[in-house]
Formats: C-alpha cells, structure tokens, sequence
C-alpha cells in the first residue's frame, strides 16, 4: 500500500475546503491511503472497448413546460424559511465576508 | 420473541371494524416511542409531530402511524440527515414522498437517527448517538437507515421509510429482522431527499411483510415532474397478485455470493429460505456474477465523488452550522465543514476530491464507471436465465457497537452483496429468514430483480416469508 504524502493529503483538504488540524491530517492519511490501496485491484479488470455506464434509467434530456405552477407562494413565513435559515443575512438578502482582501 | 405489533393490514382491519380508530393508535405508538426508544434510539425527533387530520380515507396506508428517515424533508420540521452541520436545519417544504404519505393519510410520528447523510452501514455514525439493535442492544441495527430498521423491528410504529445507497435500506432490515426494499432506480421520487450519491439513491419501505411493503411501494412510487429521474410508467397495484402461484419461477443462486467472508449460520439460513421457494414450486439454477468481487471497489469511487458534489452545498453560507472562528471568506468554508461534519463524511469528500482531481480521473472515476458497467452487464445476463436472484443480504448477522468503527474498510465489506444493485440500477428486497443458530439474531434473505421487477421479487419474498412460518 502507498501512503499518501502529508502535503498529498494537504492538497486534497484545500480543494476540499476542509480545515485539517494535525490529528485529522494523520488520520484521513491514514483511512484514504487504505481505501486507495483497496480500490486498486480495478486496474487488473479488462476493460478495453467498455462504456461507461453513468445512469442506468437511460432518460436524457428530460423537459417540462416553462412555465409558473405557483406551487410555493412565496409568503414571508417561506422567505424567512429560505433566506431566515443563513447565518448571516439582512433585509432578505444572504451576508458574506468580502472576497477580496482589504 | 417480541410481539411484532400491528402491520399495516391488521391495523387496517383494526380501523375499518371500528374496533381501532386511527387517533388512538397514534397515541398508543407515542406512548411506547415514550417509553421504549430510549434503549434504541431510533427516533431523532418527535416533538415536532401531532396526529393530522385529512387524507384519503380509501388509502390503504389511511390513519397509520409511520416514521421517516431524517435525510427526508418534512415541511416545518428539524431534518438533521444524522449530522451536527443541519442540527438547527428547517425544511421550507415535502419530500414528494412524504407529501404522498400524507395525501394517503399515514401519520407520522416522528423523524428516524441515521448515519450522517446515510453514510454508514451500523447506526453508529450519527452525530447524535448510534442506534441499537432491538433483538439485543450490545450490538448494531445496520445502517444507515438504522433508526427506521430498529424502529420497525422494536414496534414503535408500523412502518418507516429509509433510503438505500448501496444497502442502507436491506443491510439494517436483514439485521433487524425486518423486509426492506430498494426499488428500481427511477421509481420513487427523490425531490426532498437530501442527495447523497445521486446516481445511486432510492427511497423505500422497511415494514414487518411483504404484503406491507408493496403497500407502501404502491403509494410511494411513480413518476414525479420535481424529479427528472424517476421515469414516467405506470405504477402498478404492488399488493395484487401477491400470493399468486409461482410454480416455474427460476431462482438463480450467483456462487459469487456464497464465497469466502459469509459466515456459516447465515448461509444455512439463506440457503433454508432458498429451499422455501423450492417448496412453493420454483426451481434453482446456477449462475455466475464474474465481476461481483469488484462491486465494492467500484462503489468506494463512484459514492464518494458523488459525495464530494453533493456536500459542497454545505458551505456555512446559506444554512447549517457556521464557524465564528473565521478572518476570511475561505475560513467560512473551511471550518465551517471541518466543524459541521462527522469524520465518515469528511473521508468520503476527501477520497471523492481526490479521484476526481486533475490527473487522477481516468484512472479512478472513469475505471469505476466501466467496472460498474461489466457490472450492470453481468445482471442482464443472469436475468437471461432466472427470474430472481437469491443471495444473503448481509455476510454476517448484527456485530458489536464499536467492533468496526475504527477500520472503515471492514465496516464498508458489510454492504459487499447489497452494493451491486445500487450500481446496475435494479431492485431488491431483504426479507427474514429466521435467526442464526450460534447468535441467535436475524437474518435476511435478498431477492434481486431486473428493472421494474419489483412486482415478481415481491411475489418471491412473499413465498419466502410464507415458508418460514412451516
């Protein structure tokens, strides 16, 4: 089994956006290197001239009429339900810190 | 053995004599939930629910307590999907099918503990304390839809809905000693079911029968505009034909499923319920699943990259747990998660990423989706020759709490004969076989289908169960 590196496991964590403290770094090292090593054996299956099978319904492109159906109203009790549920939010809009830096 | 309860059918019987009216078996499942759930925890929440009047009164499911799976929305109410990330999470809506319960005018009782975001296959990874087995607490219900297994399987209500992505509705049915069934991918609706791995997840019954199951099944299904993947057909009347003779019905049995890892006492019990439908008049054949062994390798990149999409919507921005510990916009995100989420849903974003990142994807994702194909392949061509597929549902009956929690790879080989069904699409229903002779706990039987043949390993089940009673 190949361990992965600390700064494999670092880079992983950043496209992840995931906080990884020392213990958790050792850890998912750790888990994902055995999992990796695990799911390896796909490499002995042949599949040369295989598709891959993505959904299995086989529906594609499935449209329905553009149009208002009314279905949720959108009372204030609902917009506090949307919007009311965000951490941060103010006159009905979500709140979030600045993305550039001052 | 524990009194099973009502099912659906005798409380049916209950209501439509009069002897039993829908308010007072609501209030007698309140109480047991009251006094039992605390040995099993299988109830989140059910402060939240109160008796409802309305529905049709010509539904079979009309004035029967239910319980739902906490990943499912239910308009007004806590869904936490088993995770501290949505402990305060409100639903703005229905789940198609819990607005489908309620037209039938099945009440519900209350929100079942899951494994967080049904990630897990023993109830014990849920951020608000693992499930127990009823048929012996020391021990595991299966999971991820724990809760509603052990819910059904203790008689704190007559029947739940869970959801299955590589087993979470069959595994925990099979280890408590209950009928689970994962339809046909397409069947039932998703709309309101927080998405896990979106190829794969299907919502479905647990229930004390069969016959209960094609209720359920028959109420839920069909195709639903809020969901482009489930696919307009007609929904048959599941419970019909239930019983029907099934003399020439061809039950395969895959040696790939009675290999190494399955342990003796479950075989001699799958192989007694396979007998059962020899007795009612199938006959078995032989057939082979070649590319069975590599299901699980395939599931453990499939499910987790559809995971590491799925999840980024939790992004302590719009709702769910946020950090106050952040300076920056990225710190919003990054603690955020690393705060909200359990360690299981945090290997899987991060396994998932990684297969799915620059120079890694031909070699994981796409690999996985061409196994995944052979696999789907081997079933078209062993329904050439069967019918059904039989097989154990789990390779072992119920472990120890804690006895796997700490080698993922061990806890994920519980799902090793309930995965390949989620990857081909098709469905499958675990149904009790009695109980192991050296544990004395349950176990299930699985009963695979092609597509949309839900209806014949309903009929099959039915038998098995029928058989066990002799």
């Amino acid at each position: 089994m190949n361990m992965l590196t600390d700064r494999e496991v670092d880079h992983i964590a950043k496209l992840s956006r995931i906080e990884l403290d020392d213990a958790l770094r050792t850890r998912m090292k750790k888990d994902l290197s055995s999992i990796l090593g695990y799911v390896e054996q796909l490499e002995k299956v042949d599949t040369a001239g295989t598709e891959p099978l993505y959904q299995v319904t086989g529906l594609q492109n499935q449209a329905r009429s553009d149009e208002h159906k009314g279905t949720w109203p959108m009372t204030a009790e609902l917009a506090d339900l949307l919007v009311g549920q965000a951490p941060h939010h103010h006159d009905g809009y979500v709140k979030v810190k600045s993305v550039k830096s001052k | 053995m524990k009194n099973p309860g009502f099912t659906i059918a005798t409380a049916r019987v209950g209501i439509d004599s009069g002897e039993l009216t829908p308010e007072r078996l609501y209030e007698h499942y309140r109480k047991k939930i009251t006094a039992d759930d605390g040995a099993y925890n299988a109830f989140r929440n059910t402060g939240e629910f109160a008796f409802a009047s309305g529905g049709r009164e010509s539904s079979p499911l009309a004035g029967i307590p239910c319980a739902i799976k906490d990943n499912m929305l239910i308009e007004g109410t806590i869904a936490t999907s088993g995770s501290k990330i949505l402990e305060h999470y409100r639903s703005a809506y229905d789940a198609t099918v819990v607005a489908r319960l309620k037209a039938a005018g099945a009440q519900i009782l209350g929100k079942t503990n899951m494994d967080e975001f049904a990630m897990g296959s023993s109830g014990e990874n849920s951020a608000y304390g693992p499930v127990m087995n009823p048929a012996d607490i020391q021990r595991v219900p299966g999971g991820s839809s724990a809760g509603s297994a052990a819910a059904v399987a203790a008689d704190l209500c007559v029947f739940a809905l869970g959801s299955d992505t590589g087993g979470s509705i069959r595994q925990p049915a099979a280890l408590c000693g209950v009928v689970g069934l994962k339809p046909t991918y397409g069947r039932v609706s998703r709309h309101g079911l927080m998405a896990m791995a979106s190829s794969l997840d299907q919502i479905g019954p647990l229930t004390k029968t069969v016959h209960d199951a094609a209720l359920v099944l028959t109420e839920i299904a069909g195709h639903d505009p809020l969901d482009a993947t489930t696919v307009p057909r007609d929904v048959p009347d599941y419970a019909e034909g239930l019983d029907a003779d099934i003399t020439g019905l061809r039950v395969g049995v895959p040696k790939e499923y009675f290999g190494e890892g399955l342990s003796s006492e479950v075989e001699e019990r799958v192989r007694a319920g396979i007998k059962a439908l020899e007795n009612a008049g199938a006959t078995t054949v032989e057939v082979s699943l070649p590319h069975s062994a590599y299901a699980l390798a395939v599931y453990y990149i499939v499910q987790p990259c559809e995971v590491s999409a799925n999840l980024s919507r939790y992004d302590g921005i719009r709702y769910g747990h946020s950090t106050k510990n952040a300076g920056n916009l990225l710190e919003v995100y990054t603690k955020s998660r690393a705060e909200g989420f359990g360690s299981e849903p945090l290997r899987r974003i991060m396994l998932g990423t990684y297969a799915l990142s620059a120079g890694y994807f031909d070699a994981y994702y796409l690999k996985a989706q061409k196994v995944r194909a052979l696999i789907a392949r081997d079933f078209t061509d062993a329904f050439k020759h069967c019918d059904v597929i039989a097989g154990p549902t789990s390779p072992t009956v119920a472990f120890k709490l804690g006895e796997r929690s700490d080698d993922p790879l061990a806890m994920y080989l519980s799902d090793i004969y309930t995965v390949p069904a989620n990857l081909a699409g098709i469905p499958g229903i675990s149904v009790p076989v009695g109980i192991g002779r050296e544990s004395g706990l349950p176990v299930g039987l699985q009963l695979l289908g092609p597509m949309w043949g839900e209806a014949t390993i309903l009929r099959a089940a039915r038998h098995v169960e029928e058989g066990m009673k002799e």
